[in-house]
């Protein structure tokens, strides 16, 4: 048999612990990453479920509302309220071509017509 | 302390029989492992590995100002599994009726009934595990399904192309077919583009088959598929097809065709035919029988009759043959030509002589006839290609036809003189409309536009489509002088007064042609036809309007069925995209009431 010194044997004590605990901690540790790693993926998978959800709602909010948009429906939620516009009610303005290419409106102040201000939504068109 | 007494031959029997569970145990192990490992390994794999294709979601269509067109929509197909129907879920029974929207004994019945048999005469049964409660719910529907909190009720997800403007566009947008199939329109030009490109993922999944994420191996990601904008617009689209329901109403035709596009870049704005369908209901035939599905625009040849007038008269002028001024004997019925004598065509009304001017105006066929002539067979054959007849227009829907133009060489002796009337010649009425925009767009041949840009789904353009001239088929002075006879027509001497609308030069030119009927022209068939541009000046629109067999007492000219919808089409169109007149002293809503005014009609 090997005679060892109490120093020795310590040590040798101190080594297999330390193994143990390195052994038993990196299993502990490989399962608790492979636990948050399936965590981590579960989590990833909700958010992309709820991604896909938001994202599908949202498209169908966009049919709907390109539903809405249908000028049958927009004419058909106007009727009896707008009427088409008559000669007085319209602004004429007159083009000026300036040097720099750009063209502005300018309008006259009696070219507007009082009908504008005096619009009366319930009064019966002529 | 006793000690139990073992045998030793006891012992050796219990160590041998230990060891040999063990040799057992190893030699198991061994079969499982390595000598049968190829297969089993196979089998466990495909019990726990998947690969999951997950789905591309094909572009949409949208309009010229983003409007919807086609998507694709998510529906849910709704059922219950009568084994996991709780006692306590009969509560929220009568709710789950309503929000469905069937009777409740109906869904009473399918909750109850947990069996069925395999087959009629076998005794044998088997659970039920899944009814159908509604097909293609939507998220709205779904939601509030799964807000009761049934477990036995659920959905599965199911695609499907939607498009929300229902019949609008149709025959321009086409349709996707239930196995996913693109069938017609820009659903299938496009089709590469807008299908996309689905992925896949390789992953595991567990006992109860659900995946385990922490075990994807390899992920491609879907490529959705692009988008498409046309040169579409939604509410001009809407004027017309408003138009023709009206013109149906009247008229009731066999078919009715109207296209309207911008000159200068052949941007089609809208373009419908009658009969109709909807394409989210293209399977139900017999509300919509499948002729209804002809793009009649495209794929429908009629005579184009007088609006082909304006082939030999720009032709004549262009090739310097005739001034507008120049007069012409139509009084007289024959002439000789080549050596040979040629009886003309009759005119409605008898003229001793018309101007070139007065030709175009008066829609005279003798003196096309005359010009016909004075070009020749080759050279009138050559402008007649050149304007587009003959030849498919290049619309990017598929399924055009070419009409009929036949060579010279196969002209019999009065095709000269029939063809310049728009005779012995069949066109598409996309052909009539490219014919009359290369007048509207100072001689250059445009080629129909119908999709802008193809972009992807951040918004980004991937393909920008540009206009296409293809030839110049006449000088722009020559076309101008045609615009202005054109403008001459549509005043009160011309056969097109229908189609005037105040403070606007309208050029045009109308069409009436009788229908062969059994080999022979018949006097009950007719097309009626306009092809105009306005404001003369300054072309923004072109407008191409074809009836087929209008039903009327009398026959059905073109300018009397075609022309109207022209000048409500225009009206509505100037308002609506703020087209001003070209004189600059004019006002441009002195327009009769619109017929799209429904505030007088309709209140709500």
């Amino acid at each position: 048999m090997l005679n060892l010194s109490s120093k020795a044997r310590k040590h040798v004590a101190v080594l297999i612990l330390a193994m143990v605990v390195v052994t038993v901690g990196s299993a502990f540790a490989i399962v608790w990453m492979q636990q948050q790693i399936s965590r981590t993926a579960q989590s990833s998978k909700q958010f992309e479920s709820q991604l896909a959800d938001t994202t599908r709602k949202l498209r169908f909010l966009d049919e709907r509302i390109a539903g809405y948009h249908q000028p049958i429906v927009l004419q058909g939620k106007i009727a009896g309220i707008l009427r088409p516009s008559v000669e007085d009610q319209v602004v004429f303005v007159r083009e000026r071509q300036l040097a720099t290419g750009r063209s502005y409106a300018v309008a006259q102040p009696y070219e507007v017509s009082m009908d504008l201000a005096l619009l009366d939504l319930n009064a019966s068109r002529q | 302390m006793s000690k139990a007494f073992v045998s030793s031959g006891r012992s050796s029997l219990i160590s041998i029989a230990v060891a040999c569970a063990f040799c057992i145990l190893l030699g198991r192990l061994f079969y499982l492992h390595v000598w049968h490992s190829d297969e089993l390994l196979k089998y466990v794999e495909g019990n726990r590995k998947m690969v999951n294709v997950v789905e591309a979601r094909r572009g949409n269509i949208v309009d010229t100002r983003g409007n919807l067109l086609a998507t694709t929509r998510t529906s849910y197909n709704i059922g219950v599994d009568p084994q996991a129907f709780r006692e306590q879920d009969y509560a929220k029974l009568p709710e789950l009726a309503r929000i469905l929207g069937k009777p409740f004994e109906e869904l009473e019945a399918k909750v109850n009934r947990k069996t069925r048999k395999v087959s009629e005469d076998s005794p044998e049964v088997r659970l039920i595990r899944w009814a159908v409660l509604v097909k293609d719910a939507n998220e709205t529907v779904h939601d509030a399904v799964k807000a009761l909190g049934l477990r036995a009720v659920y959905g599965n997800q199911s695609h499907s192309r939607a498009y929300p403007a229902g019949q609008l566009a149709a025959h321009v947008l086409g349709y996707v077919n239930k196995e996913e199939t693109p069938v017609t329109g820009i659903e299938r030009f496009f089709d590469y583009y807008l299908r996309g490109q689905d992925g896949w993922r390789e992953t595991e999944r567990d006992g109860k088959r659900h995946e385990l994420a922490q075990f994807r191996e390899r992920e491609v990601e879907p490529s959705d598929g692009l988008s498409v904008e046309l040169s579409i617009d939604q509410m001009v689209q809407h004027i017309v097809e408003a138009e023709i329901a009206r013109m149906a109403q009247e008229y009731s035709p066999k078919g009715i065709s109207i296209i309207v596009s911008q000159p200068a870049t052949g941007a089609v704005l809208a373009m419908a035919n009658y009969p109709s369908y909807d394409p989210n209901e293209f399977y139900n035939t017999a509300k919509f029988p499948i002729a209804n599905q002809r793009n009649r625009a495209l794929t429908d040849v009629f005579e184009p009759g007088s609006t082909f007038k304006i082939v030999p008269a720009a032709a004549a002028l262009n090739e310097g043959l005739v001034h507008p001024s120049d007069m012409f004997k139509t009084g007289v019925s024959r002439v000789s030509y080549k050596g040979r004598t040629l009886s003309l065509p009759s005119d409605h009304h008898i003229y001793d002589e018309l101007s070139v001017h007065d030709i175009v105006v008066k829609s005279s066929n003798r003196g096309a006839a005359h010009l016909g002539l004075m070009l020749g067979e080759q050279r009138l054959y050559e402008y007649a290609a050149d304007f587009g007849f003959g030849e498919t227009t290049g619309a990017d829907l598929g399924g055009e036809v070419s009409g009929t133009l036949h060579a010279p060489r196969n002209w019999d002796g009065l095709t000269i003189t029939r063809m310049p009337m728009g005779h012995a010649i069949s066109a598409t009425p996309m052909q009539v409309h490219v014919a009359m925009s290369v007048i509207a767009n100072d001689g250059v041949l445009m080629e129909p536009m119908l999709a802008k840009r193809i972009f992807d789904g951040s918004g980004r353009d991937v393909i920008r489509f540009k206009p296409k001239a293809k030839r110049r088929v006449i000088s722009a002075e020559v076309a101008n002088i045609v615009a202005s006879m054109l403008a001459d027509a549509v005043g009160e001497e011309g056969t097109a007064r229908r189609a005037a609308i105040d403070n606007y030069a309208v050029a045009g030119k109308t069409g009436t042609t009788q229908k062969i009927v059994n080999g022979r022209y018949s006097n009950q068939h007719h097309v009626g036809s306009f092809s105009g541009f306005f404001p003369a000046e300054n072309p923004a629109l072109v407008i191409t309007v074809v009836v087929d067999e209008p039903q009327m007492t009398g026959i059905g000219y073109g300018g009397v069925v075609a022309a109207p919808a022209f000048r409500n089409i225009a009206e509505a169109s100037i308002a609506y995209l703020g087209i001003r007149p070209a004189r600059s002293d004019a006002s441009f809503v002195n327009l009769q009431p619109s017929i799209y005014d429904r505030s007088s009609r309709i209140s709500n």
